[in-house]
């Protein structure tokens, strides 16, 4: 098997190769390696890069193997933490200035859950600075680029985290998704991207922009890889007053999708939604119902709340930068961030507390909703990706000043919602545009139903042709061949 | 919405940071979106509405 074969796998098929001795972790590992240094300019995907490290840790797991000793599910498989998950001994600067020489004494919870599964880091990815946006437009690090076109966002925060997955770097990346961090660089760039239900897997160890509905995610490249991290990533955290003891399960295999019941919203959701992604998501959607599925119209009534109050609640970031504004605001590489934060501090006591008591009602909502179906079925965003460059686009026949503070949630619209409720959701790939773009298509679940969503994903997953909208299953996509 | 003017009056009678015009001027837009939403809300009927920040299984509804 060459290096570009290699690369192709899934995480569970090399993982599979590693523990039945067909791959040595060295060979996987520089295989990563290698490509990582070939694309470091065109992709810029890491922010700490360790060859040297993980070359190390790779042969210690051949060693151990032929010892007999298998670490864990993830034995000798290359992965990678976003730059706001604390890795001990390792620069954890959330890929901003004003955290320069930030180098944590311990790892995350789970960062520590996925390296004693057995798995190998490459080092900490780029990101959109403090995870506080949907672009990963990164004027410090530099941004990260979709291996789709390199000119255009990978969407974020996580983007770095979902470029080391379809350039076929990493078999597993962790990003976190506060409002579709995980999700929206998972639709643009194109593969499954999950964020559980908020409580099973610790937060703890995870530099929060906000700690409103902020989540770890995995990025993989398929619905089954994603699967096995949930269960690398999902443990009790007694230190994590958030983390949740829940035995999530299995993912059930299901032949078709009889029996499970589709929801399609019919306001929100669509709204002001590119005709080529409704176009790709509604064919989807036929496609399940084709499948079995029984597809059930709803509407939500409280999705005007959320919004507002959403944006009320998400000010509590502002606890966690406020020593940095007052003593470095001027090295923030996002200026608008920094005013964004500042502004926090004229939020009325009243006002934040009336939101925290809107969120009953969308989250009460949400779960009655889940009384009639078992799955809402969406956009993951309302566009695809577009130029890093562009000031303005068009989506659905509007025009949209990216300069301007309200369209910093334009790609979150759709993922935030799940949030601020803490329902599980996913979004998987399941068409390209014209230009050639990923669209994501996003499946949100109930509470603690993680395994069955992710169940109901992988039928759809089956039911769309990967060859045609995932990238990572050609050893170098069409854009990086050309650079 | 506030206008620069009386965003300046009411750091003043609140938190006093009392920053240059310029950096107010920069963060009045973000600020004029919290009160939008916040003026949203105000129009709800929350009284019966107990806060919810941690949502555990079965602990919802």
């Amino acid at each position: 098997m060459n290096s570009d074969e290699i690369r192709a796998l899934t995480l569970i098929d090399v993982a599979d190769a590693l523990r039945e001795g067909r791959l040595t972790s060295m060979e996987v590992t520089r295989a990563a390696i290698d490509h990582a240094e070939a694309t470091a300019d065109a992709l810029k995907t890491f922010v700490t890069f360790m060859p040297e490290a993980a070359l190390e840790r790779a042969a210690d797991a051949d060693a151990a193997r032929a010892r007999g000793e298998i670490w864990g599910p993830l034995h000798g498989v290359p992965v990678a933490f976003k730059d706001n998950l604390d890795t001990a001994g390792i620069p954890t600067e959330c890929a901003s200035p004003v955290l320069k020489g930030r180098v944590p004494t311990e790892n995350a919870h789970v960062v520590d859950q996925v390296l004693n599964a057995g798995a190998v880091s490459l080092g900490k990815l780029n990101m959109h600075e403090f995870a506080s946006g949907g672009t990963s437009i990164n004027h410090y690090t530099g941004s990260p680029r979709n291996p789709w076109a390199p000119d255009h966002i990978t969407g974020g925060s996580s983007g770095g985290s979902s470029t080391a997955i379809v350039a076929g770097i990493a078999y597993a990346t962790l990003g976190t998704d506060a409002g579709g961090s995980v999700r929206i660089p998972a639709a643009l760039c194109g593969h499954v991207g999950l964020k559980q239900t908020h409580g099973p897997v610790s937060n703890r160890g995870s530099v929060f922009n906000t700690w409103s509905g902020d989540h770890v995610g995995p990025h993989t490249k398929t619905v089954a890889d994603a699967e096995l991290m949930l269960k690398v990533m999902a443990h009790h955290d007694p230190l994590d007053s958030t983390s949740v003891e829940h035995a999530l399960g299995s993912m059930p295999l299901m032949p078709d999708l009889a029996g499970v019941r589709v929801g399609v919203p019919e306001t929100f959701f669509f709204d002001d939604v590119d005709t080529e992604v409704e176009a790709a998501v509604r064919e989807t959607i036929a496609k399940m119902k084709a499948a079995g599925a029984t597809i059930v119209p709803f509407t939500l009534a409280t999705m005007d709340i959320m919004m507002a109050a959403r944006m009320l609640t998400g000010s509590d970031g502002y606890l966690y930068h406020a020593k940095l504004l007052e003593e470095r605001g001027d090295l923030y590489a996002d200026q608008n961030l920094r005013y964004r934060l500042l502004a926090s501090q004229y939020l009325r006591g009243k006002d934040y507390a009336r939101a925290i008591r809107a969120r009953r009602l969308v989250v009460s909502e949400f779960v009655s909703l889940f009384d009639s179906i078992d799955v809402i079925a969406a956009p993951t965003t309302p566009t695809a990706a577009y130029p890093i460059a562009a000031t303005e686009i068009t989506v659905a026949g509007k025009s949209i000043d990216l300069t301007q503070p309200t369209s910093t949630g334009l790609l979150a619209r759709n993922t935030s919602p799940a949030n601020y409720t803490g329902h599980p959701s996913v979004s998987i790939p399941v068409g390209r545009t014209t230009k050639g773009l990923p669209i994501g298509f996003m499946l949100t679940g109930a509470h603690f139903d993680d395994m069955r969503l992710l169940g109901i994903a992988r039928v759809v997953e089956q039911l769309v042709d990967y060859r045609e909208v995932a990238p990572w299953f050609a050893a170098a996509t069409p854009a990086l061949a050309a650079s | 919405m506030l206008t620069l003017e009386e965003f300046k009056q009411l750091d003043a009678l609140t938190i006093g940071r009392a920053y240059p015009d310029d950096l107010m001027e920069k963060i009045l837009p973000f600020y004029n979106l919290l009160r939008e939403s916040s003026e949203k809300l105000r129009t709800l009927d929350l009284a019966d509405s107990p806060p919810a920040l941690v949502y555990r299984a079965g602990s919802v509804k």
